[in-house]
């Protein structure tokens, strides 16, 4: 891509309330958070002509029913009754995915105006996405043994430590920092239910999950919708809020392994490899990046991305992972400043991409890294398998 | 046994259509010690599904086969006390037999 000029910009962002379990249908959380976007552009429902989510729901099972528990394109559109000329399902459930797709319909003169949306459900009681008796395709050779999210994760993460001597007590300051900046983001469920401060006990005495990751390395499911209207640039510069400029993307290859028998070395090569096409393809470095929002659904990811992407050498995220660089006022860059799927709930992608489009449109609140001229944000899906995308302030 | 490339030699674990390495596509399946190492593991308190629960805490083991650098397989590891579990332990696999007549790859350890 290598473009110099962004086509395309977030124009505007829209987030539904947050809850653990809501009384209330999965489809008027995304109407919620969907009107709000569109209102934020400073547009009509009228203007929209294109609608992009990955409706799949990060568990199985039988009742999942559009409009209740997923909501798909098809759903959003009658119930709006809106004039599309394009709508698409990618996969995977990651919010990038769709603003990526989104953004294609704009730059191609498809559409004029795309909502794209995340919306996730929480069913009640435990979830899983696993059913070892059926396991399918190369599934056959992990789930037979137990191997469900996060327990790949878990085998990941105590690769990375015995090959590099890090431990889980070096964690402690991500985590903590991470939940700091939570309780300043608006649409967290940290924030909105829970506001108290995570100390290194409660993260180190939390039961363990899959070893080494205990309870609050993982996200918390929840359920909400997150929504971003693209527009062309030129459209955007004329609406309501500054525009984020869309200023490149990447999705990661599928070099080497399988998802589910992806070791660390796997890993680490197609986030590396990744991570070039998305710098080359932003033209930018990662020394241009002001902001950085990884996907955090389980926290050893967060090591895996820095390493990665550049911020700091392979084996040494740790040493690098302290407030003095990742703190909203660092100089790291700061690194997840909405407080990421760790400190927002499972919302695959949300808080990355929204919070980085609010911080190249001066718009973060508290939060607000000074000068923020260009974010960069990945996910949903672990390193290897999370998307990226650059935003910045000017075209 | 494990894939292996005809062409190149290269083994290759889930079996796949074609040679990951070459894209060779005259693969076979040929015998393996079974004997490797422990690369990394986890131990899961809090299985996901009903049918692991009764066997909490399990571990799950990434084995590196001594056959080749890379091979990598997942086995329980369900004969040793989770606490002793580290990586670089040698393993032998052994097949598990299910309830439902499936033969299951697992791993003890090796003296």
């Amino acid at each position: 891509m290598a473009s110099t000029v962004a086509r395309t910009a977030i124009a505007g962002v829209g987030h539904s309330r947050v809850h653990r379990f809501d009384d209330v249908t999965l489809g008027e959380l995304v109407i919620d958070a969907v009107t709000k976007a569109v209102e934020d552009a400073g547009l009509g429902l009228a203007d929209i002509d294109g609608v992009v989510t990955d409706p799949k729901q990060p568990f199985d099972g039988a009742g999942v029913v559009d409009g209740i528990n997923r909501v798909s394109p098809e759903y959003l559109i009658r119930a709006l009754d809106l004039d599309v000329s394009w709508y698409e399902s990618p996969s995977p459930g990651s919010t990038t995915r769709s603003i990526i797709a989104g953004s294609n319909a704009v730059a191609s003169g498809t559409c004029g105006a795309v909502v794209a949306f995340r919306a996730v459900h929480n069913p009640k009681g435990r979830y899983a996405r696993a059913n070892p008796s059926l396991a399918e395709g190369t599934k056959q050779f992990s789930e037979p043994y137990g191997v469900f999210p996060p327990a790949m994760f878990g085998q990941l993460w105590h690769r990375y430590m015995h090959l590099y001597g890090t431990t889980r007590e070096q964690m402690v300051p991500f985590v903590v920092n991470n939940r700091d900046n939570a309780l300043l983001w608006e649409h967290g469920y940290w924030s909105q239910h829970r506001p108290t401060r995570l100390t290194a006990t409660d993260y180190l005495e939390a039961r363990l999950v899959s070893s080494p990751l205990g309870l609050y390395d993982c996200d918390i499911p929840v359920q909400a919708c997150g929504a971003f209207v693209i527009t062309g640039s030129d459209r955007a510069k004329d609406l309501r809020n500054p525009p984020a400029y869309i200023r490149g993307w990447a999705v990661p290859g599928v070099h080497g392994g399988w998802e589910h028998l992806s070791t660390l070395d796997v890993v680490q090569e197609r986030t590396q490899r990744f991570a070039r096409h998305l710098f080359e393809n932003a033209g930018i470095s990662v020394r241009d990046v002001d902001v950085v929002n990884v996907y955090d659904g389980f926290s050893c990811f967060v090591p895996i991305w820095l390493e990665a992407l550049g911020f700091c050498q392979t084996g040494e995220a740790f040493d690098f992972m302290v407030p003095a660089n990742i703190g909203i006022g660092g100089a790291g860059p700061p690194v997840n400043t909405s407080g990421g799927s760790l400190g927002s709930g499972r919302m695959h992608g949300v808080p990355q991409v929204m919070e980085s489009v609010l911080q190249v449109t001066g718009r973060s609140g508290p939060r607000q890294v000074a000068g923020a001229e260009i974010a960069l944000c990945t996910g949903a899906g672990q390193p290897g398998v999370g998307d990226g995308i650059v935003f910045s302030r000017s075209q | 046994v494990a894939q292996q490339c005809s062409d190149c030699k290269r083994f290759q674990h889930p079996p796949a259509d074609r040679c990951l390495e070459c894209g060779f596509q005259s693969l076979q399946f040929c015998e393996v010690s079974g004997s490797g190492s422990i690369v990394s593991f986890t131990i899961t308190y809090d299985a996901r599904t009903p049918a692991f629960a009764s066997r909490q805490p399990y571990a799950i083991v990434w084995v590196e086969l001594d056959t080749q650098e890379g091979l990598v397989l997942v086995a329980n590891l369900s004969e040793s006390p989770v606490e002793a579990i580290q990586i670089g332990m040698p393993v032998q696999v052994y097949f598990e037999r299910l309830a439902d007549g499936v033969r299951l790859p697992q791993v003890r350890l090796r003296p």
